[in-house]
């Protein structure tokens, strides 16, 4: 072998040698670096841990350092590998079905982004609910973003939800919270959804965006310092819709869908407090609301208010200025809050919603939005009831029934009340047919004037259902006396009736005797604490028939609706604790005290023309205002009541007005009288006092006192009614009369009757004396004697000392005359005069008697020595017939101008 | 018949899913969590280990090589030649197959270098 082969193979041997100890250094470098890699990605590791893999996932630093150490994003690979393969069912399966449901469950603006509903009103029913409302979106924790799915919440009809935040985080919050309510307002017809903003720290109230729907009452804000009144609200809402749901025994949803509308609109409270849980009384009200507000369709959307658990809430917490947690997707799920819509949208948004609002309500209310759509169809069975006037475009109801069987109404002078019960009169005439609602009503002090629900000289028509108009019954408390003595009597019929059909309320009654007239009575009585104003029996007997009326009308459907425009109303019940009780319906006028509960002053903000409607005995959560539309200009409720008159028989109801003296030509009972008429007897019923005539001792009557026209008008009324009842071949009259200036009366009475065909003897002067002998005939004499004590130098005269005077022969007529068919009628101007023509004894010879401006202490001997209750008052008369009166009784003598008249 | 569950149930059931994956996921590192401390430090002497390894093995080479490459330098015609450097593809396993080969490739060396410097006597 050459040499240089020799050298070139130790030279490759020697390279090879190399190579072998490059491999050994090579592997040994190798096993150090791969040991050193184990140990930095296991400390990798760590600190992925340490950080969270959620956090990891944006954290620069570690980011960092996968970029510049491939072992290390391996380490993260393997992590998010073992992962996914983890989620992958989340992913296949439940990531999709989130966003399928929730495109199901919250269409439109329930779910869909603003930009494709804000601005636009919507015009859903309301029929159909969303059951779930998009707040936010999702994103499982170590997700990529392209995972984020929708956050909803369900909400209307089914339940609450909570915010809590932490600081720096109310700004997203109160974004969520407004786009989540112009959600709310915008997914149905505008006006079914009202929101309701408190805020312990803004009185300006929070979610400004949302304030240009205030004007259109969709948006109401509260008084920081005025929660009380927001609860009391709500759960008095609560309750009406709940007591309507029994009553109509379906749900308010099934009544939505029934009707093909949502009939009650939804009531969303939006509270912001402190994160300080609220005083006891107030925390416990929250609750309940919380608990039983879904299925009345009132909702709570709380911010940094605690609430118990026990209640359908779902809670959004943030744990960051932008990150929530949510128990509708529980731990591990980063929440975040939509992006909110630009500011100018949303109050232009709030604003299209006002307006068209606003253009569906077609402007204020009106008497005409009370009133049905088809007049007098609605049935009294149950109840009686009736819109009375508006809250927030909605009408606000009174309910006259078992639950609120009376009411109480107060409002001082110019406060409306007047306006108020022509609203509820005018609504409950609309709906009640005659036969099924009748009207009883009376006003004291000439607050609210009835009248004209009575025909009058330009409009003859009446109001239907009113059988009883009293008005100006200021001094004629026996009137209001007479009313409730009629219920309580109408009470008792009833009671029978319903015990002779072994049943116990109106309803079942009318139910057993359908073909009976039962139709509710509603009794209103203004300026009621009259009845009370005096200590005598008046006030007695009204307060025990009033506290009878108000326990058992309940049961017999006799309501009361007790109006007073001063405090002096509601004291007036001090010491009738039952009847104020019974009135659980109350009525406060702006400025009313003590119609509602002490610490109940919604009455005071009240603003004009608004009431507060209470079916909770004044309590405050019963608080309903309503604005009570102008009912009593012209054009309102005499509108309808022309419109009823022509469209409803019914016979014209019976006015009392204290104000007039009844005609006696209009009398019902001087068109068939039954005796001698002597005046008006102050009842319910047209009926008219009349003294019996028998031929019997006693049957004479006196008339006492000075008021001239008045005993006129007795004794006047008497002559005629007689003359009525007896034909000209029956009776004859003598009219005796010694007062020059009362001649023409006399002879204008004799003139009528004698137009009558009855034989009338006059006497003016000294013929008085002879009197008269009994008459031996059936014809029967009356002999009405003007101004007795005039003819007492007449009657004095004895021309010697064994002759009887006049006053011994007029002793003797009166004694003996009634047996013979001659009765006197006579008027003395003075009680002295009177006891002084009768003389001892001679008392039981006059069997009746009217008395005028007598005191009552005076006439105490004429009734048996009964104290007799009675002051002197124009036009009013009292009187007493020892046969058939226990107690006089109060008659207004009529206006006999007409009934004299002689026509040719 | 069972009733339709409401949504927001349904969709806390679909949240479930994630849960459940969550709670698998959470369990499967929790394990790896609890074992990462002992694995660290495993790690660590493995690596300390690794690198006086390497040290012995690269002071072992270095001497090797000096005497091999003084064997060399006895040959009158040898050029420079380069001391041995780590080579990046050499199997960290197979170290000690590396280091078995080392003297059989210095015995060959060895026998090539005596034949080509023969007769002289290679000591």
């Amino acid at each position: 072998m050459a040499k240089g082969e020799r050298k070139r193979r130790a030279e490759a041997a020697l390279a090879e040698l190399r190579k072998v100890l490059g491999l050994a250094l090579g592997a040994a470098r190798g096993a150090r670096e791969r040991a050193e890699t184990t140990v930095r990605q296991l400390e990798f590791e760590r600190d992925l841990r340490v950080k969270g893999l959620g956090a990891a996932a944006g954290d620069r630093e570690l980011g960092e350092r996968m970029a510049d150490d491939p072992a290390l994003r391996q380490v993260w690979d393997e992590i998010t590998a073992r992962r996914d393969a983890r989620y992958a069912r989340w992913r296949t399966d439940g990531l999709v079905g989130v966003h399928r449901l929730v495109n199901d469950e919250a269409p439109g603006a329930a779910g869909e982004p603003w930009q494709t509903w804000l601005g636009q009103a919507g015009v859903d029913p309301g029929v159909v609910v969303p059951r779930l409302w998009r707040i936010g979106s999702g994103l499982v924790e170590q997700s990529a973003p392209e995972d984020a799915f929708p956050l909803a919440v369900p909400l209307l009809d089914h339940g609450h939800l909570r915010v809590n935040t932490v600081p720096g985080a109310r700004p997203a919050a109160d974004a969520m919270v407004e786009a989540l309510v112009l959600r709310l307002l915008s997914a149905f017809a505008p006006g079914l959804v009202r929101v309701h903003l408190w805020d312990v720290g803004h009185l300006t109230g929070p979610l400004p965006g949302l304030q240009p729907l205030t004007t259109a009452g969709l948006v109401v804000v509260h008084d920081p310092t005025r929660l009380d009144d927001l609860l009391a609200q709500l759960a008095g809402h609560i309750r009406r819709v709940h007591a309507a749901a029994l009553r109509d025994q379906q749900s308010l949803r099934e009544a939505s869908a029934a009707a093909g509308r949502r009939v009650e609109p939804w009531r969303v409270a939006v509270l912001f407090g402190n994160g300080e849980r609220l005083p006891d009384e107030q925390y416990q009200e929250l609750n309940r609301i919380a608990r039983t507000g879904p299925e009345s369709g009132v909702h709570l959307v709380l911010v940094d208010m605690p609430l118990t658990a026990n209640s359908p809430v779902e809670t959004v917490t943030f744990t960051g200025p932008e990150e929530a947690t949510s128990s509708m997707t529980g731990p591990g799920v980063v929440v975040t809050p939509d992006p909110p819509p630009p500011a100018s949208l949303v109050n232009l948004g709030a604003t299209t919603i006002a307006a068209e609002v606003l253009v569906r309500r077609g402007g204020p209310r009106q008497f005409a939005d009370l009133l049905p759509d088809t007049l007098g169809t609605a049935s009294s069975v149950d109840e009686l009831r009736t819109p009375v006037g508006f809250h927030e475009g909605d009408p606000v109801e009174v309910v006259l029934g078992d639950a609120t069987p009376h009411a109480l109404v107060a409002g001082p002078s110019g406060s409306g009340k007047t306006n108020f019960l022509y609203a509820m009169l005018g609504g409950l005439a609309a709906r009640y047919a005659p036969s099924e609602l009748e009207l009883y009503l009376l006003d004291f002090k000439e607050g609210v004037s009835f009248a004209g629900l009575t025909p009058g000289r330009k409009d003859p028509s009446w109001l239907p259902q009113a059988r009883l108009v009293g008005v100006n019954v200021n001094t004629d408390r026996e009137f209001g006396l007479a009313l409730l003595r009629f219920l309580t009597e109408e009470l008792a019929r009833r009671a029978e009736a319903a015990k002779r059909q072994e049943v116990t309320k109106l309803s079942e009654l009318r139910q057993a005797d359908p073909g009976g007239h039962w139709p509710r009575i509603v009794a209103v009585i203004d300026e009621f604490q009259a009845l009370f104003a005096g200590r005598d029996q008046i006030t007695q007997q009204a307060a025990a028939l009033l506290e009878d009326v108000a326990r058992r009308g309940r049961s017999q459907g006799i309501h009361l609706v007790l109006a007073s425009q001063d405090i002096a109303g509601i004291e007036a019940f001090w010491g009738k604790p039952a009847v104020y009780d019974q009135c659980t319906l109350r009525i406060a006028m702006p400025k009313a005290k003590r119609v509602l509960v002490e610490e109940n002053t919604a009455a005071l903000s009240l603003p004009r023309w608004h009431a507060v409607v209470n079916h909770e005995s004044g309590v405050a959560h019963g608080n309903e205002v309503a604005h009570v539309p102008d009912s009593s200009s012209r054009g309102t409720f005499d509108k309808l009541q022309r419109d009823l008159w022509a469209l409803l028989n019914s016979p014209t109801p019976r006015l009392f007005d204290g104000a007039h003296q009844p005609e006696l030509a209009g009398a019902a009972d001087y068109a068939a009288p039954r005796g001698a008429v002597l005046g008006q007897v102050i009842e319910v019923h047209d009926r008219s006092a009349a003294f019996r005539i028998e031929p019997v001792p006693g049957r004479n009557l006196a008339v006492i006192g000075t008021a001239t026209k008045d005993a006129l008008a007795v004794l006047e009324s008497a002559a005629l009614s007689l003359g009525r009842v007896y034909g000209p071949s029956e009776c004859e009259f003598q009219l005796w009369c010694p007062v020059k200036a009362l001649n023409h009366h006399a002879e204008a009475l004799a003139t009528r009757l004698r137009v009558d065909g009855h034989d009338v003897e006059e006497r003016y002067g000294e013929d008085i004396a002879e009197l008269t002998e009994p008459s031996s005939l059936d014809r029967r004499r009356f002999v009405f004697f003007f101004a007795v004590d005039a003819a007492a130098h007449l009657l004095e005269h004895k021309p010697d000392p064994f002759t009887e005077s006049g006053f011994d022969r007029l002793r003797g007529l009166l004694k003996k005359g009634p047996s013979g068919n001659v009765h006197t009628f006579g008027w003395w101007r003075g009680m002295g005069r009177f006891k002084e023509t009768l003389g001892f004894g001679g008392m039981d010879d006059i069997g009746g008697w009217v008395a005028l401006d007598v005191q009552g202490g005076e006439l105490n001997t004429l009734a048996g020595g009964q104290i007799v209750d009675w002051s002197p008052r124009p036009h009013r008369a009292v009187f007493f017939d020892r046969t058939t009166h226990s107690l006089p009784e109060v008659l207004i003598p009529f206006d006999t101008t007409t009934a004299l008249e002689v026509r040719p | 018949m069972t009733a339709i569950p409401d949504p927001a149930s349904r969709y806390k059931a679909f949240l479930g899913l994630a849960h459940e994956a969550a709670e698998g996921f959470r369990e499967e590192e929790a394990a790896r969590a609890a074992k990462l401390g002992s694995r660290i430090h495993e790690a660590g002497r493995a690596a300390e280990s690794a690198r006086k390894s390497e040290k012995a093995v690269t002071e072992e080479i270095n001497d090797w090589w000096r005497e091999v490459h003084g064997r060399m330098n006895k040959a009158k015609w040898s050029g420079p030649s380069p001391r041995p450097v780590a080579d990046p593809e050499a199997d960290p396993d197979a170290l000690d197959d590396y280091l078995a080969d080392i003297m059989p490739a210095t015995a060959a060396f060895d026998s090539a270098l005596r034949k080509a410097i023969w007769p002289r006597k290679v000591q």
